[in-house]
């Protein structure tokens, strides 16, 4: 199942100031991605289109071969792609294992309800029953961050999009979560692409995307 | 863990915000159950009024005729008195020949009749109680405070405030029929303590003849509500002396007639038949037959006006409350935008994210309806007994200050000129006497009518939980507005 896009073209403005213009990629399943390029270039703009978290103003995302738009937003969010942010974007009212919990519910996963494989993930990132039941607030930056990342390989979505993952986490963290977005990519037969400024990340991706001079270029 | 899940567990973490929430809407919800619960009352009081007065008739003098009979003839003649200015007129109102009221009772369906007659005589010996309800009065006749109230009866068991229990026996008896033609009297329990007074003691009383006559007390009454309430030109009831009506009648001079006459029926459907047996004995220019269910109309007003308060109070309520919750809602979805941004990008339908905020919103509303179940109930009561107490103050106060037949007023400003030591009073002397006292007495007599009596039950909770999810509909609708105007994107770049 490929993530394909198809001449993109997106401007905050004027056409002729277009951020980029006839964005052609294929994104291809068991494969670590890493989008590099400097701020502002942007690299979580391209991000969103391909999460379907919005829409550029020409061109297709498609997925396996159908324009996400007919697939439909939401439900491509549902099924097809986990995002993982910069931020965390943990709900902040649960545990970590609720956290999971309700990823599993939304996504609609076969391992919806399933408290036993949820603690069996966050247990591979080292996030033990006790951490898992403690409001996510109480837990450490690389925590929570380590809870994000679970949340979206708990999915069954087979893309999976990571911000900026190493953003605020120490380097030996850093190195952890990178090993398992590996791992993700080459074990479950994922798409995993990340974005990100950190060269040691994008070193550790099967393909290294540039965006420089609103151009995508492979590395 | 779906959305109903994600509101329960939102509900339970964030317990300041459910708090806060819980005390808005159970303000809301005890306001509007309080107007329920009254709307209710009301109702069920005057079906309850409505059955218990559908049963009686009473024959009074028919004040409206003379009234105009003597205006008509004051203008015409030199008989008009003044009063103070102002046009008056005369008017006896114990005007009933007691045959011609035994001949109406002997009718087929009369179970039973209660005579009044009343008076008012100068105590010879002993000091009335004074009191400050019995002097203050600003409408209709000015009370003599000087004079003690001869309430006459056939038997006090009959009347409305010893049947109410607003009267209590004490100590003796009540008035019976075979008191009828003795000097037995039953007075009230602060008049007999400050004269020293015991069953069996005797009083001195000047009649309307200035004569001095003797009363044997046979009992002693308390007046646990007070006949205040009864409104302007209403007796201090601790100077009410009961008697039988045939005493009453002599000691104002008005030997073998009474001022009214309650007939009891034994049935309610037979009452129009009644009337027009009765009418045949009467003279309608000087007497009326006024049947209960026409009394209950003029009656029920109060209770009539109390319900429509209450339910605008009910429509006021919910309209403000839902605006008010709506309000707070928008507030707190744009507190919680990351949150909604998350979910939408963890691929959550719109519908299901405002599915939470509605489940959150009514379980908030189901706990405030809970509370409101136990507090309602008394805010209810209070407010309720306010509104009828109110409402039966303004159409009491109405009466008497229109001065017209059938107000306390006229009649008893007519009374007030009839003689120096006594008058053959009806309405100064107690409410019972002419149509304003049957308006009073009904009205403070009849306890459906000016009591409410407020209950949480099962229709009201279900109708109160229809308010509650209509609310919270509505409330979740106008606060989810900006939801749907909502990218993922733009929430979580822009936190």
């Amino acid at each position: 199942m490929t993530l394909t896009v198809k001449n993109l073209t997106h401007s905050f403005g004027h056409p002729d100031d277009a951020l980029y213009k006839d964005v052609n990629m294929e994104f291809k399943p068991s494969t670590l991605y890493s989008i590099v390029g400097e701020s502002g270039s942007g690299k979580t703009t391209f991000l969103s289109f391909i999460a379907g978290l919005d829409v550029p103003n020409s061109g297709d995302v498609e997925f396996d071969g159908k324009p996400i738009q007919k697939i439909g937003l939401v439900n491509y969010r549902k099924h097809d792609v986990a995002i993982v942010f910069q931020a965390y974007n943990l709900l902040n009212y649960m545990t970590a294992l609720e956290n999971v919990l309700s990823a599993l519910s939304i996504t609609e996963s076969k391992h919806k309800g399933d408290k036993e494989y949820a603690l069996q993930l966050l247990e591979r990132v080292g996030i033990d029953k006790t951490l898992a039941t403690k409001n996510v607030q109480k837990l450490s930056g690389g925590q929570q961050q380590r809870v994000a990342v679970v949340r979206a390989l708990a999915v069954d979505a087979p893309v999976i999009l990571a911000d900026e993952p190493t953003g605020n986490l120490d380097s030996e963290t850093s190195k952890g979560i990178i090993s398992l977005f590996q791992e993700i990519a080459h074990k479950d037969d994922k798409t995993v692409i990340i974005v990100t400024h950190d060269d040691n990340v994008a070193a550790a991706a099967d393909v290294k995307i540039r965006l420089a001079d609103r151009e995508f270029e492979i590395a | 863990m779906d959305f109903l899940k994600r509101a329960w567990l939102y509900l339970t973490r964030k317990k300041g915000r459910t708090a806060l929430l819980t005390l808005v809407t159970t303000a809301i919800m005890t306001f509007v159950l309080s107007g329920l619960l009254i709307q209710n009352a009301a109702i069920t009081s005057s079906q309850n009024a409505q059955k218990s007065a559908g049963t009686t008739v009473v024959l009074s003098a028919n004040r409206q005729a003379m009234f105009n009979q003597n205006n008509s003839s004051s203008s015409s003649s030199s008989s008009t008195t003044e009063n103070n200015g102002r046009p008056s007129f005369n008017m006896n109102q114990t005007i009933i020949d007691v045959s011609t009221a035994e001949k109406i009772a002997d009718l087929s369906n009369v179970s039973g009749y209660q005579m009044t007659s009343s008076a008012t005589v100068t105590p010879d010996g002993f000091d009335l109680v004074t009191s400050s309800t019995s002097n203050q009065n600003n409408f209709g006749p000015q009370q003599d405070t000087s004079k003690a109230a001869i309430s006459g009866v056939s038997t006090t068991a009959a009347d409305s405030n010893f049947k109410n229990e607003n009267y209590v026996i004490t100590s003796g008896r009540g008035i019976k029929t075979s008191d009828e033609n003795t000097n037995n009297v039953v007075i009230e329990t602060h008049l007999a303590e400050q004269n020293d007074l015991k069953v069996g003691s005797t009083i001195k009383v000047l009649d309307s003849n200035s004569e001095s006559q003797t009363l044997t007390v046979v009992g002693i009454y308390e007046a646990k509500s007070t006949s205040a309430q009864a409104g302007p030109g209403a007796t201090d009831p601790t100077n009410t002396i009961y008697s039988s009506y045939t005493l009453a009648s002599s000691l104002s001079g008005n030997d073998g007639k009474v001022s009214n006459v309650t007939y009891t029926l034994t049935d309610s459907s037979k009452e129009n038949s009644f009337v027009k047996a009765a009418t045949k004995d009467i003279d309608t220019d000087t007497l009326q037959l006024t049947t209960s269910s026409q009394m209950y109309e003029m009656l029920n007003q109060p209770m009539k006006n109390v319900e429509s308060f209450a339910s605008k109070i009910v429509w006021v309520v919910a309209i403000a409350g839902t605006a008010i919750l709506g309000l707070i809602l928008m507030l707190l979805i744009r507190e919680r935008a990351h949150e909604i941004g998350v979910l939408l990008a963890l691929g959550e339908s719109k519908i299901k994210i405002v599915g939470q905020f509605f489940a959150e919103l009514f379980m908030v509303v189901l706990a405030s309806m809970a509370i409101s179940g136990v507090i309602g109930g008394f805010i209810g009561n209070s407010l309720g007994q306010t509104l009828i107490n109110q409402q039966t103050t303004q159409r009491q106060t109405l009466g008497a200050g229109a001065g017209a037949p059938g107000g306390q007023g006229g009649p008893g400003q007519m009374q007030t000129q009839q003689s120096d030591s006594t008058s053959s009073s009806t309405n100064t002397t107690r409410p019972t006497g002419g149509m304003g006292g049957r308006f009073g007495t009904l009205i403070t007599g009849n306890s459906e009518l000016n009591k409410l009596s407020t209950h949480v039950d099962a229709k009201t909770i279900f109708t109160l939980g229809g308010f509650g999810i209509g609310i919270t509909a509505l409330a979740t609708a106008l606060g989810a507005i900006p939801i749907f105007r909502l990218k993922p994107k733009k929430i979580l770049t822009n936190e």
